[in-house]
């Protein structure tokens, strides 16, 4: 019985599971939020990636006491994260606007199955938060550790270059 | 009482005057089964609503490639509705038509047609109502945007909600054919053509905004409430038995059972981390490996028994035409085992309740895993329902879902509903495999360096030998029933020569198989087309000249020619340069028409070119452009068409230069994506230029066909940059690298 409160899209929440579960099997099924997936429970693979201080982390091997004090954003936090930096506000009971990644990834038609998209969103957001102007190679190299079995490469890498350039815009 | 008691259109009411009084299937007997849909009936596949919803219902499913959205496009059309308005309920057994299984590329080109007709009934009804609300004959009406109204007089209209909204059909459809062959023989014309408003247009997948935002509900993300989670502790090594087994050695809290039915052991817990901890420390303790060592696969598939040969395809006479030959080629292929490696490993939700089962599956064929597990587990099929929900791409893995067979014997262990995740070594080592084959080709030139007789042996185990009955909690009981479908052997050559001999050599099996996208398509295509440009150099012919040669098949010339202008071929240019440590070339390859096997129908035409560099030091290949031509028929989703162009295109190239199942004894080696390695965004190519043929040929599928062409392409720009011609896949660096000349 642990009793951990961990920051996940600007909101506390208490966890009940032991320090050492992965934090995406709290995400998941204590926080029930679904975006972040199981693909290899070994860091390999990248659909289990979630933002930590926006960076990208492997939330299949962390321990959810490790995040204790830190900011996790998952996908479903990015529409609010592209709000706050970006200053917006939307009316009251509207829908915040998606981030530009996440409206790129629409735009270019990125998903095929889907199933390690949020992964790759959220490296996005973690490689133009450190490098706002990627060149292709940088791209690529920031999206080594994800698999994609479904072949979306060539369209992750525009997109991110669309989103990158939507940024640099204000979006 | 025995209702439809799943019934979506439960919300439906009787009434109005066009409704005539129900006769409908609410026969009361003793238990809660479940009913399957009716196809006859119109309300088994449409249903619209008093907001001018329509939902339509197929037992099709769509497991990535976007068939959900080409669905709606076919609804949207015929019907004359916004394809918002449109949604598709997929591969329910409760409350879909049966269609059978969901491979062989034909999710559009068997279902886009009943799709179309089952919603130009619904409209021809819909027009009948509506000339009656507005009293005017039928032929005075037309429709538009959900809604009839007079020709001529926009404003006297009645939306589709208005006419029928809340009330069922009740008409009554002839049906032809069943499973994935099930045809709706209607009543009413469908479009033409030049007439269509969004099929043709690249309409944006209905299904990737939620994908995006994160809210799009993959069968791994299925809750059930009561649900507790489940775990498999497989075997070391193909064969073992159980032999004992032991608690774990600490306490595991939150575990609840163990559980050991013969050779099947599984784990339930409270949650997600105890079943993984659980099965980790489970100790148990299996027979020793028996059998042959499957180290070197070719090795096992020489010496296994062949169970049937069959001859593919015989024309002409081969024996005489080899003796008359000018010249003859030999060359023997060999290639690997293959691996799905779906992104997200096996996983279902069962809840056995009662007598009853309703299973949560990401399946391609809902029906017969119902009906396999309903007798895995001794029980009538009405007693079970399968609910298809996506799961991640399965490339024809899911053919048989394992996880749901393991997740309905532990639900019933413990009455609750149980969710089974596999591991990924569960899932690399213990998935059904894409079987290796040695295929030899012989080939006979004549005078004029033209093929005068070919023939070509593939010795390989069955590709479904893990179908039907052969999920691996079955086998585990002991009690599943064979399968003896054959597939995956000899394939007919798009090429039309004058002499041929195919002949499949099916070996018993040596790894629990399925189809992997294709089927044997990569195996054969690769021999073929190395073969191929074999044959072209030493009629000293340039390659693509050489294939228009031998092409009949008018759509493969033009997709062939397409291509090589696409990426200005000129004769001689594959050659490339050498400069330093790099030498650069291009290849090509081809492939469509004919398939041999069933249900395959003929294949759509691609040709694929690449430019590659060899790295000559470290022998590692680098794809750098590719140039693919695609006839697929009529085009339903361009986007959607060149989505899957591109996926298939990179996945080609990853089973081409990576991808191969590794083995020590009969244990499986490559456990994880570091064992078994595929394509990384380091390694993609710089450009995937495509060009697309429109026609208005019946739709061809593109699930399939463009992972097919790029092994041999590649395989020929490698012999055309540095001379090394290498037989066997994958082309991974120190195999490169020991057939490179100084």
């Amino acid at each position: 019985m642990g009793n951990l409160t961990i920051t996940v899209n600007d909101k506390q929440h208490p966890v009940s599971a032991d320090p050492g579960t992965p934090l995406l099997y709290v995400l998941r099924n204590e926080l029930g939020l679904m975006a972040a997936k199981f693909g290899c429970g070994l860091a390999q693979c990248g659909v289990c990636s979630v933002l930590m201080d926006m960076r990208e982390i492997r939330a299949c091997v962390t321990p959810v006491s490790t995040v204790e004090g830190k900011s996790i954003i998952t996908l479903e936090g990015m529409p609010a994260l592209w709000s706050k930096t970006n200053g917006s506000e939307s009316g009251k009971g509207t829908p915040l606007p998606l981030h530009p990644i996440q409206q790129a990834w629409i735009d270019l038609q990125v998903p095929q199955c889907g199933y390690c998209q949020s992964g790759m969103m959220i490296q996005a957001a973690s490689l133009l938060h450190e490098n706002p102007s990627p060149t292709n190679e940088q791209i690529r190299k920031a999206f080594d550790g994800h698999i994609c079995r479904c072949g979306t490469h060539m369209r992750v890498m525009a997109a991110v270059e669309k989103a990158a350039h939507d940024m640099r815009n204000g979006g | 009482m025995k209702v439809a008691h799943l019934d979506r259109r439960s919300f439906l009411k009787s009434g109005g005057s066009l409704v005539v009084a129900f006769s409908l299937r609410t026969v009361v007997t003793a238990a809660a089964d479940f009913v399957p849909v009716p196809a006859n009936q119109l309300d088994s596949w449409i249903v619209i609503t008093e907001e001018d919803k329509v939902t339509a219902f197929t037992g099709r499913v769509d497991i990535g490639t976007g068939t959900q959205t080409v669905y709606c496009q076919a609804i949207a059309e015929e019907l004359d509705i916004p394809v918002q308005n449109v949604s598709v309920v997929m591969g329910d057994t409760a409350r879909t038509p049966e269609q059978g299984k969901s491979t062989a590329s034909d999710s559009v080109t068997l279902n886009l047609r009943p799709m179309r007709q089952a919603a130009a009934e619904a409209r021809g009804v819909l027009l009948d109502l509506a000339a009656e609300k507005l009293g005017v004959p039928r032929e005075q009406l037309s429709t538009a945007d959900g809604a009839a109204f007079i020709k001529g007089q926009p404003d006297k209209k009645v939306t589709y909600g208005a006419l029928i909204g809340g009330r069922r059909f009740l008409r009554e459809l002839v049906i032809k054919g069943e499973a994935q062959f099930t045809e709706i023989i209607g009543k009413e014309p469908l479009k033409r053509r030049g007439d269509f408003a969004v099929i043709g247009k690249p309409v944006q997948r209905v299904d990737v905004p939620d994908k995006v935002r994160g809210e799009f509900k993959f069968v791994h993300d299925v809750t059930v409430d009561g649900m507790v989670h489940g775990a498999v502790v497989l075997p070391p090594h193909i064969g073992a038995r159980l032999v004992s087994l032991e608690q774990p050695r600490e306490s595991v809290p939150g575990l609840i059972k163990v559980v050991a039915i013969k050779n099947f052991v599984g784990v339930i817990a409270e949650t997600e981390q105890a079943a993984v901890a659980a099965r980790n420390r489970i100790r148990a303790v299996w027979s020793p490996p028996e059998g042959d060592v499957l180290d070197d696969v070719y090795d096992v598939i020489r010496t296994r028994t062949i169970v049937k040969d069959i001859s593919e395809g015989e024309i002409g006479n081969v024996t005489e035409a080899f003796k008359e030959a000018a010249s003859v080629v030999e060359a023997t292929f060999h290639l690997p085992v293959n691996c799905h490696g779906m992104m997200g490993p096996s996983c279902a939700v069962a809840d056995f309740r009662g007598d009853s089962l309703t299973l949560w599956s990401g399946t391609q064929w809902p029906d017969g895993t119902r009906k396999d597990i309903a007798a895995m587990m001794g029980m009538p099929p009405e007693k079970v329902r399968l609910i298809w929900v996506e799961a991640a791409g399965s490339y024809g893995r899911l053919g048989v879902d394992d996880a749901a067979a393991d997740a309905a014997l532990l639900s019933r262990e413990v009455a609750r509903p149980v969710r089974v995740q596999w591991q990924r070594a569960d899932e690399h080592s213990w998935s059904p495999f894409n079987p290796g084959a040695i295929i030899a080709v012989k080939a006979g030139l004549d005078n004029h360096g033209n093929v005068s007789a070919w023939q070509l042996d593939n010795w390989c185990a069955s590709h479904s030998t893990g179908e039907s009955g052969n999920m691996l909690a079955w086998r585990a009981l002991g009690s599943n029933p064979n399968h003896l479908r054959f597939s995956g052997g000899a394939e007919t050559p798009t090429y039309q020569f004058f002499n041929q001999n195919l002949t499949s050599h099916y070996t018993e099996e040596i790894v629990r198989a399925v189809y992997m996208r294709s089927v044997g398509g990569i195996q054969n295509v690769f021999a073929i087309e190395s073969m191929m440009d074999m044959l072209a150099e030493k009629a000293g012919a340039d390659p693509i000249e050489f294939r228009l040669r031998h092409l009949r098949d008018e759509r493969m010339k033009a997709v062939l020619r397409a291509t090589a202008e696409l990426a200005k071929w000129r004769p001689g240019s594959q050659r490339g340069s050498s400069n330093g440590d790099l030498a650069t070339g291009r290849g090509v390859a081809l492939n469509g028409g004919a398939r041999t096997t069933p249900p395959h129908l003929g294949q759509a035409y691609t040709t694929t070119i690449v430019d590659i560099d060899v790295n000559k030091q470290t022998g590692a290949i680098r794809v750098r452009r590719v140039y693919v031509g695609f006839d697929a028929g009529m085009i339903v989703n361009p986007d959607g068409l060149r989505n899957q162009i591109e996926g298939g295109t990179i996945m080609g190239i990853s089973r081409a230069l990576k991808e191969e199942v590794t083995f020590s004894g009969r244990s499986i080696t490559s456990r994880d994506w570091r064992g078994y390695p595929v394509l990384r965004f380091t390694e993609a190519p710089d450009a995937i230029e495509i060009v697309t043929l429109d026609n208005d040929h019946p739709c061809l599928g593109a699930g399939e066909p463009p992972n097919v062409t790029p092994a041999a392409a590649i395989a020929n720009a490698l012999y055309a940059a540095t001379g090394a011609r290498i037989t066997a896949l994958p082309l991974k660096p120190e195999r490169v690298k020991a057939n490179l000349n100084g």
